[in-house]
């Protein structure tokens, strides 16, 4: 796992940009630890920092293909990782490539030259690629079919810059840190619009994009996009194909020449991970399966349950790790450990945009993931299952359902994932962010495929489903790859793996819900491998802390902010607002959503600052 | 248990919105739809979230939709088998 960057410039002589090119590809090194690699010739610079996994030695990067060792063919800069990289290898053997490493990456790079760009849909795996193609002249940049791993770019006037994150690009002075409204609008509301990056004339590569660049300019297109398909599998099939494919998945994605362990919350995903990867190391005789969860200290004594949160994590996963053998550790957190200013500052440092919606869960999942990093280098996790299997309330509640807006922006839930209570009534009429998202979410609907004879309900269920997974999981996904980067943890995320999300996006809502209770599917595709607390167990999100410690600590950081009479936030806030909030006493539970606006307005503080952000609104 | 009353279930939903004025539990408010009186769908079901464990029951994830009033969720309440 690794972070990339590049640049392309048509008039060439990039050999002189070299120190530039080495800046930007050091931005990358929270992501890469490991090494540093850079390949520049003409138009074109490749930087590479790796955090090794596979193949420790052999797999450097950036990696180039020659012929005849003297004329080259193609340059590769490569972040991610194809869990079928040796199924491919064999075949390329069949074609007649030979290989001087044991890499996933030396894969790629002889599937590009094999087929083309057509190379993308042969991967299983999470990937940003860069790939300088010689023979044509073109820079081609890949990114996976369920945005996993990130993939920047930003069009110049002689090319393009690109990176996995924002800040590889704005490391060189062609890109401009200005942010527009429509950037802000990002930024703040939960829409999440695929090849929507904050900063002005910075996008993403769209999960299953396919980017070109080459002299003539930049083209754009698809390898692969959600469709609706005909499901004519039975329950029962649907169920034996869900438990055949995860099985599967899960051994793939536990291929590793360095430690791996599992995140367990005890929900169902997680603890279905967790069991199939104890029985996948357990045949392979690699031992236990060492498991991590994250909980605040004294949170089970003083949790007080939610429509939300029912109950603590911690019982149900002492049940999971006991029902399946795992090493379990505990990472326990407090308030002070969340609001620790250099924790604060690397989160935003990982994120480059203000870290939004869901609040101490930024830091915690930082924290967590440190923690981890000292025992295991790679971590399964249960991401992207809520979204495929219909976990979340929004996929229950009819009023959501049918919402003319996303599912998880009906007014309470909007409250819940909210940021803006505390911005400047004038500032919010610029923005207009209701008018900002309706029409995000009529592009959106515009999108949804169908298919032709469905039932009203699947055809609804199915618009919910496509936005949950092309929209909603974006923010978790990119979370989870900030988070663990910025420590330096590959996370694999083993329900994105796409035949996965392809079979189950088409299955009926009716398989999907039969047993009474939200992810039914999964549930029985899991049945035998879960103690019963855990099949039973309705569906809690990752934690957050209700500690009044926390809320009190950022009320504290929102009084220096306001001490200091040049703090970028202050022209944007409701001064009347704010000090109603900071009037109130705190009480004994502090909940996530009531934290929102303040957590939101001392990110923007921090943003502003940090990133010396023009606002362009 | 005693059927849950207009005057209980005001100061609970007030309870879980407490940004916001308090909702007088007045007559008047039986058959206001939730969104009129400023109450959105995180203050409803936190509350409905109380009742069921307070009260021992279960309703159904449909009832957001289904008791849009202060009346009619008092109806689903005392009438609600237990969990």
């Amino acid at each position: 796992m690794c972070g990339i960057t590049g640049w392309y410039d048509r008039d060439g002589g990039l050999e002189r940009s070299h120190e530039l090119v080495r800046q930007m590809t050091r931005t990358m090194e929270c992501r890469g630890p490991d090494e540093e690699g850079m390949w520049i010739s003409g138009p074109v610079a490749l930087g590479h920092r790796r955090l090794s996994i596979i193949d420790l030695e052999g797999g450097k990067q950036p990696m180039v293909a020659d012929q005849d060792g003297d004329r080259t063919l193609a340059a590769l800069t490569f972040c991610g990782e194809v869990y079928n990289y040796r199924e491919l290898r064999t075949e390329l053997v069949a074609h007649g490539h030979s290989f001087r490493t044991d890499s996933d990456t030396e894969v790629v790079l002889r599937a590009y030259l094999q087929w083309g760009t057509d190379f993308a849909s042969r991967l299983n795996g999470m990937f940003a690629i860069g790939i300088w193609d010689a023979r044509s002249q073109e820079l081609v940049l890949v990114r996976d079919r369920m945005g996993v791993k990130p993939l920047h770019y930003y069009p110049t006037p002689g090319g393009v810059l690109f990176g996995s994150e924002p800040k590889a690009i704005l490391a060189n002075p062609q890109a401009r840190r200005t942010v527009d409204r429509v950037g802000l609008c990002e930024a703040l509301d939960m829409v999440k619009t695929p090849g929507a990056a904050v900063f002005s004339g910075m996008h993403e590569v769209i999960p299953g994009e396919i980017v070109r660049v080459d002299a003539n300019g930049i083209h754009r297109s698809r390898y692969w996009t959600l469709e609706a398909a005909p499901h004519t599998d039975t329950r029962e099939q649907s169920i034996g194909h869900v438990r055949e494919l995860l099985e599967d998945i899960v051994a793939r994605q536990l291929i590793s020449d360095v430690p791996v362990c599992t995140l367990l919350s005890g929900g169902l995903d997680s603890s279905t991970i967790t069991a199939l990867a104890a029985q996948v190391l357990e045949r392979e005789g690699r031992g236990r399966v060492n498991s991590f969860s994250v909980d605040f200290r004294g949170s089970v004594d003083s949790f007080e349950p939610d429509a939300v949160r029912g109950a603590p994590d911690a019982p149900f996963v002492r049940d999971l790790s006991a029902h399946v053998g795992t090493n379990h550790q505990e990472i326990l957190l407090d308030s002070a450990d969340l609001s620790r200013p250099e924790v604060r500052a690397a989160v935003l440092r990982a994120t480059d945009v203000p870290p939004a919606f869901w609040g101490d869960m930024w830091p915690s999942l930082y924290l967590l993931f440190r923690a981890v990093r000292r025992h295991s280098t790679v971590a399964l996790s249960g991401e992207s299952a809520d979204e495929l299997f219909g976990g979340y309330l929004w996929f229950h509640r009819p009023e959501a359902v049918d919402a003319d807006t996303f599912p998880w922006l009906t007014s309470g839930s909007a409250r819940y994932f909210g940021g803006t209570s505390l911005l400047d009534g004038g500032l919010r009429e610029k923005l207009d962010i209701p008018g900002y998202r309706a029409e995000r979410y009529a592009e959106a609907l515009a999108e949804v495929p169908s298919l032709p004879g469905e039932s009203d309900t699947d055809r609804r269920m199915r618009k919910v489903t496509y936005l949950n997974l092309t929209r909603f999981v974006q923010t978790l996904l990119d979370r989870k790859d900030r988070m663990s980067m910025a420590v330096g943890l590959e996370v694999r995320v083993p329900f994105c793996d796409h035949r996965l999300v392809e079979y189950v996006f088409n299955t009926p809502w009716e398989t999907k819900t039969f047993d009474g209770q939200e992810k039914s599917l999964l549930r029985a595709a899991a049945r035998d491998l879960l103690p019963a607390s855990i099949l039973e167990r309705k569906k809690t999100p990752y934690p957050a802390t209700q500690d009044p410690g926390y809320e009190a600590a950022l009320r504290a950081e929102m009084a220096q902010v306001l001490a200091d009479p040049n703090a970028p936030v202050l022209p944007l806030l409701d001064r009347a607002r704010l000090g109603k909030v900071l009037d109130r006493s705190l009480s004994a539970t502090s909940l996530p959503y009531s934290r929102g606006g303040l957590e939101m307005a001392l990110w923007l503080n921090r943003w502003l600052s940090a990133y010396d952000v023009t606002l362009d609104i | 248990m005693a059927n849950l009353t207009l005057a209980e279930l005001i100061e609970l939903l007030n309870e879980c919105n407490d940004w916001e004025d308090p909702v007088e539990p007045t007559e008047d408010v039986l058959d206001e739809p939730y969104d009129a009186l400023g109450y959105d769908s995180l203050t409803l079901l936190n509350a409905i979230s109380k009742l069921e464990r307070a009260r021992g029951i279960e309703l159904p994830a449909t009832i957001t939709s289904e008791a849009k009033t202060p009346r009619e969720l008092l109806a689903a309440v005392n009438s609600a088998p237990a969990a």
